[in-house]
């Protein structure tokens, strides 16, 4: 199918927007944007995101197999055809990364007519390669083996966009080269012949594999120990996270996308793939909203936080348990454990945030007797001298519940251990939010929600290493201001609104200076001092260096005046409130905020979410309207 | 057959008069009178404590409910919703704070201004949210009383969780001598101890009377004459001599095998607040069909005794913080309150088990779904879960809710005749 020219310029917006944030989390109008175009003008060449897709991923197989027909024509040396089929796939993916990356993600997305008709040209290119593969006459290999033969092939030439450097990794030519050598003879042999399998080799490249192989694995080690503070014996590699991203050399661009793929990842199965790594190993689920993760981590078990099924779960049977008026994250939270999504969760953690939060843990202890579950009393006479005795017996019995769940004891070092790597993740997350302070510009709400969320999903380690080569990554960007309105939003501490929320409210034209999103992950002002007595660290940090919250109830401080104070010292012109949907604490603050924000004069608006809507057309005209409201004052 | 009793409705008198007094006295107190008030929440609080030193306890959650029963609730509702108040707020808040920016008048009385603004924290996440904001609408002094959850496998509190309420109860002293110019008379503190001891014992006793066939009153709509002395009055010499003549009264009904309705075809067990805007409405759908409650959880949010728990003079502050940590509804856990049903099922003999949802309240209402699951699937209790409010009348559907009780007794008719049969 030919395009014209400014179809072209939309597609290749497309296939941008797409690669970047993945077809479901795109939106149609960041693409008329990246293309130049209006939204009208888009959609009178494209119907729809759909269309988008499609013509992008027909687009591609079409030129591939043009292009494959007319160079092979003329070549019938068997091997040579094989490098011409992989340097052809190479030349057109190099060049059009953000293609090969939508057609190798995302035509699962498309459905009817349009799948039909791109699985039939992927198909054909598939069987062109076993052609191909076929001419080679290599009969040791069954029909089966052929199968699998060509699918790793592709499995090897379409994975290059997560790694792939030119500077380092050459031109197309060169790179199809090499991946037809190691497809045709194996890492070991080469073409003429000759193993290289032995440290005797007489290989002429420069430097040896061997000794290769030694220099990148000082480099990782380096980066682990740079990172844990003490030689890393214990804990699996770092500088790289599984997916192929190598962190040290990843655009942030790159880094963000691998926290999203993170973020959509379901959190049943990311503790049974922890498990399958670490075997005999415990994953403890944390509901919002602060968990004392340290004391998790110290016992050896993953600490994740299980903060409801988002958009990604229909409520089929937590419905009849939990009545309507009841907010969905409990009610999601309960499907997950009720469709056995969270088997592989062996205990979990709540605390007492609001009254359906507090019997959902009930309703936890009785649906699933074999969950340790946990309850903490978090203590809400601040300021009391009585405060710190409770609090630190209170962390020392669920420091016994958490021994008997993984079977050792938990010493104090251990508990130092894990405090100093969460004060790293903690300070880096902060060091972000100073960015998005200070510079709103160079680091979106969304972004910096994916580094933090992916966090609750992975063990602080590599959390650690995500985020320190984030900010290294981020260093070099810069970016123009936009002409937008600077906000601080609250009161979406628990229930998360889904990240196209965010991302909407900041194009609707608002930047983000601060939330609360996820704030019992980011609980802590400052480093939690261990001095000996780590758990008292922990329970002094909780009662005097932590976070300002709602639902902490801190009558030291009226209740609106941190947020007040917080509108001034940032500079922001508005307070934005996004509440959760049946949201009982984030209600009642409402009132009080209201107040305050009326009586410093500070405007604001009021919007309401749930975390598994999909429409959201309604809140962005809203935030649209107040931001035209403001910017036209 | 018994003479007819000569305490015959003298507890009804008795209680209205009683009620009258104390809230005249509240009148006095906000018309300028001398004296000061405490406000507190009913469920597990140191009423003891707080009479020790004479404040007067003033309950916004019996103002509510009064103003709801009198039909004036919505007025006050809309008011702060005006203010920003959502619909998914308690409506016990949202009335209160309505009549706290109306001049504080009801139809029973006039509330004073606190002098002291005690949140005993048992549980109820909203008490905490209630009190913050009153504590910022008016300057009176606010501590939070942190009663620490019941959430270890034993059920029991932690001697850490003793500890903890027993010091801040200690601080609280230190601050209503502050606010009184008092020092606390422990002699005084130790006979009102005795006196919610000996009101805790009448209240028991009556509650056991309710296990007879027919029960001699109804544990539910019945409870709530009683409950309001026991909540406003505990403490107090009068209370006791209410819960005495009541309880001679209603063992004369026992005895003389009388009920609250001609006939009793039906023993339930209720759980969950009433709807007070329409608690005749709401007791006639019962009583139609010959359904008397024989327990109520309701009757609980003040104080759990029927188990065997008594305020011990000799452990003044002990007792006061062990009934604030175990011995009231809400500060322990939802599958307790299975248990507390699942008892009151067994052992008051009890045919069905009412489950009333209140949207207001999340604390006896979430998950009240999973509740019923238990009780009909583990149990095989027969279960109904009905759905109104406590406190705001737009939430009270007479016709459907009608409907739903009609076929729920009319099914568990059928299964009688067909059991007895058989």
């Amino acid at each position: 199918m030919k395009h014209t020219k400014r179809e072209a310029e939309v597609l290749k917006a497309a296939a941008a927007v797409f690669a970047a944030r993945g077809f479901h989390q795109a939106s149609v109008r960041e693409i008329s944007n990246e293309a130049g175009i209006s939204l009208a003008g888009l959609y009178y060449y494209f119907p729809s995101k759909a269309d988008l897709l499609f013509r992008i991923a027909t687009s591609a197989f079409d030129v591939i197999l043009e292009k494959l027909e007319e160079t092979l024509a003329g070549v019938s040396d068997p091997e040579e055809r094989v490098r011409v089929f992989i340097q052809n796939h190479l030349e057109f993916f190099l060049n059009h990364m953000n293609e090969m990356k939508v057609v190798t993600r995302e035509p699962g997305f498309l459905d009817g007519e349009f799948r039909e008709i791109v699985a039939e040209k992927q198909r054909r290119y598939y069987v062109r390669s076993i052609e191909i593969l076929g001419g080679l006459n290599a009969t040791h290999w069954s029909a089966e083996g052929l199968r699998a033969s060509a699918l790793s092939l592709f499995g090897m030439i379409n994975w290059i966009f997560t790694w792939y450097r030119p500077e380092k990794d050459g031109d197309a030519k060169r790179m199809a080269d090499q991946m037809a050598d190691l497809f045709l003879y194996g890492f070991v042999q080469h073409k003429n012949g000759v193993r290289h399998g032995r440290p005797n080799s007489d290989e002429n490249a420069s430097v040896s594999t061997v000794q290769a192989a030694a220099v990148i694995q000082q480099n990782l080690l380096k980066e682990q120990e740079k990172i844990s503070g003490h030689p890393s014996c214990t804990r699996p590699r770092a500088g790289e996270i599984s997916g192929g991203t190598n962190m040290s050399t990843a655009s942030f661009e790159e880094l963000i996308e691998r926290a999203r793929q993170i973020v959509a990842t379901p959190v049943g199965e990311v503790a049974s793939e922890w498990k399958r790594s670490h075997p005999g190993g415990k994953v403890v689920g944390c509901f919002p909203v602060y968990s004392p993760v340290e004391l998790i981590h110290a016992s050896g078990a993953l600490p994740i936080g299980v903060i409801g099924g988002g958009n990604q779960i229909e409520i089929a049977h937590a419905d009849s348990r939990f009545q309507s008026f009841v907010c969905s994250i409990v009610k999601s939270t309960l499907e997950l454990g009720l469709t056995e999504k969270l088997k592989d969760v062996d205990g979990m953690f709540f605390q007492s945030i609001c009254d359906p939060a507090r019997n959902l843990a009930s309703v936890f202890k009785r649906n699933f007797p074999k969950m340790a579950i946990e309850y903490l009393h978090l203590p809400q006479n601040m300021g009391s001298p009585r405060v710190e005795e409770y609090l630190v017996a209170e962390y020392r019995r669920v420091l016994n519940g958490l021994q008997e769940l993984v079977g050792r004891t938990i010493t104090d070092q251990d508990l130092e251990r894990s405090i100093g790597l969460y004060n790293r993740s903690r300070a880096l997350v902060r060091s972000f939010y100073e960015v998005r302070r200070k510079s709103p510009e160079r680091l979106s709400t969304a972004e910096c929600y994916l580094l933090v969320r992916a966090g609750t999903l992975m063990p602080v380690e590599e959390h650690i290493a995500l985020l320190e080569a984030a900010r290294v990554a981020l260093d070099g960007r810069s970016v123009k201001p936009k002409d937008r309105i600077r906000v601080v939003l609250e009161c979406s501490f628990c229930e998360q609104p889904p990240l196209e929320l965010i991302e909407g409210l900041e194009e609707a034209g608002c930047y983000l200076l601060d939330d609360d999103f996820l704030l019992g992950w980011r609980w802590f002002l400052g480093d939690i001092v261990a001095d000996g007595d780590p758990v008292r660290g922990l329970a002094r940090g909780y009662l005097d260096g932590s976070v300002y919250s709602g639902v902490k109830h801190d009558l030291r401080t009226p209740k609106a005046k941190h947020l007040v104070d917080k509108v001034r010292e940032m500079k922001a012109d508005a307070v934005v409130i996004l509440a959760a949907k049946f949201c009982e604490p984030a209600l009642f603050d409402y009132a009080l905020y209201r107040k305050a924000l009326d009586e410093a004069s500070i405007p604001h608006l009021a919007l309401e979410f749930e975390e598994k809507m999909w429409v959201f057309d309604k809140a962005r005209s809203e935030v649209e309207t107040f931001v035209e409201s403001m910017l036209f004052e | 057959m018994a003479e007819p009793t000569k305490y015959q409705e003298q507890m009804h008198l008795m209680q209205k008069e009683m009620m009258g007094r104390y809230f005249d006295e509240m009148t006095r107190m906000a018309e300028g009178g001398p004296g000061q008030s405490a406000y507190m929440l009913i469920s597990g609080n140191p009423v003891e404590l707080v009479r020790a030193f004479d404040f007067l306890p003033i309950y916004p959650e019996v103002n509510a409910l009064q103003i709801a029963a009198k039909k004036q609730a919505l007025p006050f509702i809309l008011k702060a919703e005006e203010m920003g108040y959502s619909i998914d707020n308690c409506a016990y808040v949202k009335a209160d704070i309505g009549c706290f920016f109306s001049g504080r008048e009801t139809p029973f009385g006039t509330i004073p201004l606190p002098s002291l603004i005690l949140c005993n924290y048992v549980g109820c996440n909203v008490y905490l949210q209630w009190f913050e904001h009153l504590a910022e609408y008016y300057p009176a002094p606010i501590f939070n009383l942190d009663v620490p959850f019941v959430r270890t496998e034993s059920g029991e509190p932690r001697p850490e969780d003793i500890t903890y309420v027993v010091r801040q109860l200690e601080d609280l002293i230190e601050l209503c001598e502050k606010i009184s110019g008092k020092t606390l008379d422990y002699k005084k503190l130790q006979k009102i101890v005795a006196l919610s001891g000996e009101t805790g014992e009448l209240w028991s006793k009556i509650k056991e009377l309710t296990q007879r066939t027919p029960s001699p009153f109804d544990a539910y709509f019945d409870s709530v004459t009683m409950m309001a002395p026991l909540y406003c009055l505990r403490g107090t010499e009068e209370c006791v001599k209410f819960f005495e003549v009541s309880y001679k009264e209603l063992l004369a009904k026992a005895e003389a095998k009388t009920g609250p309705l001609p006939e009793e075809r039906f023993r339930i067990v209720i759980e969950g607040p009433p709807p007070w805007p329409y608690l005749r409405t709401f007791r006639d759908m019962f009583s139609k069909w010959g359904a008397v409650a024989v327990a109520s959880t309701y009757s609980t949010v003040g104080g759990l005794w029927e188990f065997g728990f008594r305020h011990d003079p000799l452990r003044p502050l002990e007792s006061i913080a062990q009934h604030m940590l175990q011995w009231n509804v809400t500060n322990r856990n939802f599958l307790q309150r299975y248990e507390q049903l699942r008892r009151y099922v067994e052992e008051w003999s009890a045919d069905a088990l009412v489950i009333h949802s209140v949207k207001s309240c999340r604390l006896f209402s979430a998950g009240q779904g999973d509740m019923r699951e238990y009780f009909t699937k583990e149990l095989g209790v027969p279960t109904l879960l009905i759905e109104s409010d406590l406190e705001d009348p737009r939430y009270f559907s007479e016709a459907q809710l009608k409907n739903r009780i009609d076929a729920f007794f009319e099914s568990l008719e059928h299964k009688k005749l067909v059991a007895a049969k058989a």
